[in-house]
């Protein structure tokens, strides 16, 4: 198949699909969850299909005149396409897990609807590189993750989406102004005729705001606990797939692939990306909600990308790509199984919880494999990537940053192992709790995959990594990084 | 000196530990050899590298089918360190030796002591930072079966008298977590990550409960009143961003 097609049909596939789901859904429930399943499986399938075109050789470019002077550049390259495959494979196993989920509630067609647009926007985020562009798909993630938190319409979950919502976009609008700032030194949006130009601290910092706040790093980080007020599907969406990954890619396209980051900028993400690790574990570990608890646990987890993009050297930049790919298996794995816990005891609240091994082994045992990937437990994939991280933060002479990096990962253990005690094994400890039953066919099918995933994905590492490593040598490409990284190239 | 003295520290233990784990708990005697033979075989090595004064001495693994890389090195600070550790954990075997044989799962407990011991020497050994992760977590993994055959023990001896199938408030899991606090560290842990929870995560928070409450309570309302469904509404907002995007192109343009 012709690149290009398979380029558009990456984006176009979901952004127009999701404008005909509430169609088919006027027309029957079940073929609506159909063509919602066919829309995740097609963008999977041509993502995965632009695979041999980013693996041959150097990045291919698909550039529209869309008038006005303006530019859409769509860049196929090892970066976008492994985010693309990584992305689209899990929120289809969303989707199918929706299925199971979300039976018998209210607001579907919008819910596809929106869940189906995310995907499209973020393929449309992944393969652009003109900052606008980027720009226009940033937002619609953004509209998209309004409306998804706030699905179930009470006060409390609206009042979060408005918090996530202003979040973000406050921190877009920030974005925007950066973009503003490097369109004045550069007279360009085009991300490919910037590249190696140094850009300067002024531009960094508003553009790192952007991308704080949609990742959800400290400080911008309180509206992704809210967020659990959203269906468990959506905060896997958030969380595994779509939402906090967009600013780690865009991290890695702006500031690894194209500028060239001022070396004092390196150091203050590095730091803000390691206090927001350590902050959010200690956040975990007080917390008794299962979701907040998972959602600490990203952003002390993205905390790591950022460290490892930010170390600016080949293992950490690879262990930082691998990270994006194994978390958001890993996670998916653990808030898709709190949502078949949360569907069987009707609590979020672990203190109540406990013995739950019993009723539901398929999920628990799930759960493990996915804790121990976020732990990085050999041979599960989050051993691979935490390790080059953390080995990337070492050879860029940043020893305290690893050794404080080293003993998060001990809180990592501890609060993971803690959920892990008071919900599956032991008794209840709540009298009135009586669950009777694993989750529906679907969701344990989508949770023990992905939890028989994170284990493939460690031992199987050299697939992802060759993707990974071509990424880093095109990012070497950049005359910018190649000089930071020197002699380690 | 062959460099493959440096993998005893770390294995023999951890082969000592696995031996008496699956040995049978009526051999009696045994448990308690092995133990001090290991120990002894450590301490002797541990030794014999704080003596070793020629090129510094490395030993490796390497696996490339599963990117695997195994290094241990031993360089002075290491080996200073190693003679502390194995010497504290010999003189830690003699007393304990005495008081496992009392306890009701004396095998679990010598295994989990010289599978720790082994790891803390391979943390010490290890060449580089993804060995040492690997080796700490390894740690963490084992001092949580530690607490979890803790626990296990503690519940079965607060189950009831009347009704001994019974578990009682302080059952399995309440008794883990009740070990797991207790112990020094945890509450240590517990008590930092409390802090920072209190004083910067709920802190940052309450800024922006603040500021959504109170700063942008009115945006808030206004952006409700904005997005009412109807279709002229959202056109005029999308017309409205073209024209400042045009605006902004036929100013900027050189």
């Amino acid at each position: 198949m012709d690149w290009k097609i398979s380029l558009l049909a990456t984006i176009l596939v979901p952004l127009l699909g999701s404008l005909s789901l509430p169609l088919f859904g006027l027309w029957s429930a079940r073929m609506r969850n159909l063509w919602a399943i066919f829309l995740g499986s097609a963008t999977c399938f041509f993502a995965v299909s632009l695979l041999p075109q980013c693996l041959s050789g150097d990045p291919l470019v698909l550039s529209y005149s869309i008038g006005l002077g303006m530019d859409a550049v769509l860049i196929v390259d090892a970066l976008s396409v492994f985010m693309a495959t990584a992305s689209s494979f899990i929120s289809t196993l969303i989707i199918v897990y929706s299925l199971g989920y979300l039976k018998n509630r209210p607001h579907q067609q919008e819910y596809f609807m929106m869940v189906v647009l995310f995907l499209g926007a973020m393929m449309g985020l992944v393969f652009s590189a003109n900052l606008l562009l980027m720009y226009v798909f940033w937002e619609i993630t953004g509209i998209c993750s309004w409306r998804l938190i706030g699905f179930f319409r009470d006060n409390e979950a609206v009042i979060k989406a408005d918090k996530a919502f202003l979040t973000t976009f406050g921190g877009a609008v920030f974005m925007l102004l950066g973009f503003a700032l490097v369109y004045s030194q550069t007279h360009t949006f085009n991300l490919l005729e910037m590249k190696g130009v140094p850009i300067s601290g002024w531009a960094v910092a508003l553009i790192t705001v952007g991308i704080f706040a949609k990742s959800a790093t400290l400080p911008f980080h309180t509206w992704l606990p809210d967020a659990g007020v959203a269906p468990t599907t959506v905060t896997a969406l958030l969380h595994a797939a779509v939402l906090v990954k967009i600013g780690v890619y865009a991290f890695a396209r702006i500031f690894n692939y194209t500028f060239a980051m001022p070396p004092s900028w390196q150091f203050y993400v590095m730091i803000l990306a390691l206090l927001s690790t350590v902050v959010s574990a200690c956040a975990a570990l007080m917390e008794n909600n299962i979701k907040r608890i998972l959602a600490y646990s990203t952003i002390s987890q993205i905390g790591y990308i950022f460290m490892g993009l930010a170390s600016f050297t080949a293992a950490g930049i690879a262990g930082a790509l691998l990270f994006i790919l194994m978390h958001g298996i890993a996670k998916a794995g653990l808030f898709l199984s709190a949502g078949v816990i949360e569907h069987g005891t009707s609590t979020k609240d672990i203190s109540k919880m406990g013995g739950l091994f019993k009723v539901m082994p398929f999920t628990a045992i799930s759960f493990l494999a996915c804790v121990f990937s976020v732990i990085g437990i050999p041979p599960f994939g989050g051993f691979y990537s935490k390790g080059l991280v953390i080995q990337g933060l070492a050879r860029s002479e940043n020893n305290l940053i690893a050794v404080a990096a080293i003993l998060a990962a001990v809180l990592t253990a501890a609060y993971l192992l803690r959920l892990f005690t008071l919900v599956f094994l032991g008794e209840p400890r709540d009298t009135f709790l009586h669950v009777h039953r694993e989750g529906t066919p679907s969701m344990v099918w989508v949770v023990a995959s992905l939890a028989f995933l994170s284990l493939l994905s460690g031992v199987f590492v050299h697939y992802p990594e060759g993707l990974v490593h071509t990424a880093v040598n095109q990012m070497l490409g950049n005359p910018a990084v190649s000089h930071v990284i020197g002699a380690l190239r | 000196m062959n460099s493959i003295v440096l993998i005893i520290p770390v294995f023999v233990p951890i082969l000592s530990g696995i031996l008496i784990f699956i040995l049978p708990r009526r051999l009696g005697g045994w448990k308690e050899t092995l133990t001090l033979l290991g120990m002894g075989v450590v301490l002797v090595s541990a030794i014999l590298l704080m003596r070793h004064t020629g090129e510094a001495l490395h030993w490796g693994l390497n696996c490339p089918s599963l990117e695997i890389n195994f290094n241990f090195s031993a360089p002075e600070s290491a080996r200073t360190t190693l003679l502390i550790a194995t010497s504290l954990q010999t003189l830690l075997a003699l007393p304990l030796l005495f008081l496992f044989p009392k306890k009701s799962r004396p095998n679990e407990y010598l295994f989990f002591f010289l599978y720790g011991s082994g790891i803390v020497n391979g943390i010490i050994l290890s060449h580089k930072y993804v060995e040492m992760v690997l080796f700490g977590e390894l740690l963490f993994v084992t001092i949580y079966g530690v607490v979890v055959l803790m626990g296990l023990l503690s519940s079965y001896s607060t189950r009831s008298v009347s009704n001994p199938g019974a578990v009682t408030h302080d059952g399995w899991s309440n008794s883990r977590i009740f070990i797991l606090s207790r112990l020094e560290i945890i509450r240590v842990l517990r008590a930092f990550a409390r802090l920072v929870f209190v004083s910067v995560d709920r802190g940052i928070d309450a800024i922006y409960e603040r500021l959504l409450a109170r700063d942008f309570g009115v945006l808030i309302q206004w952006l409700r009143k904005a997005h009412n469904g109807l279709y002229p509404n959202y056109l005029s907002w999308a017309v409205g961003g073209f024209i400042l995007l045009i605006c902004f192109l036929v100013f900027e343009t050189p």
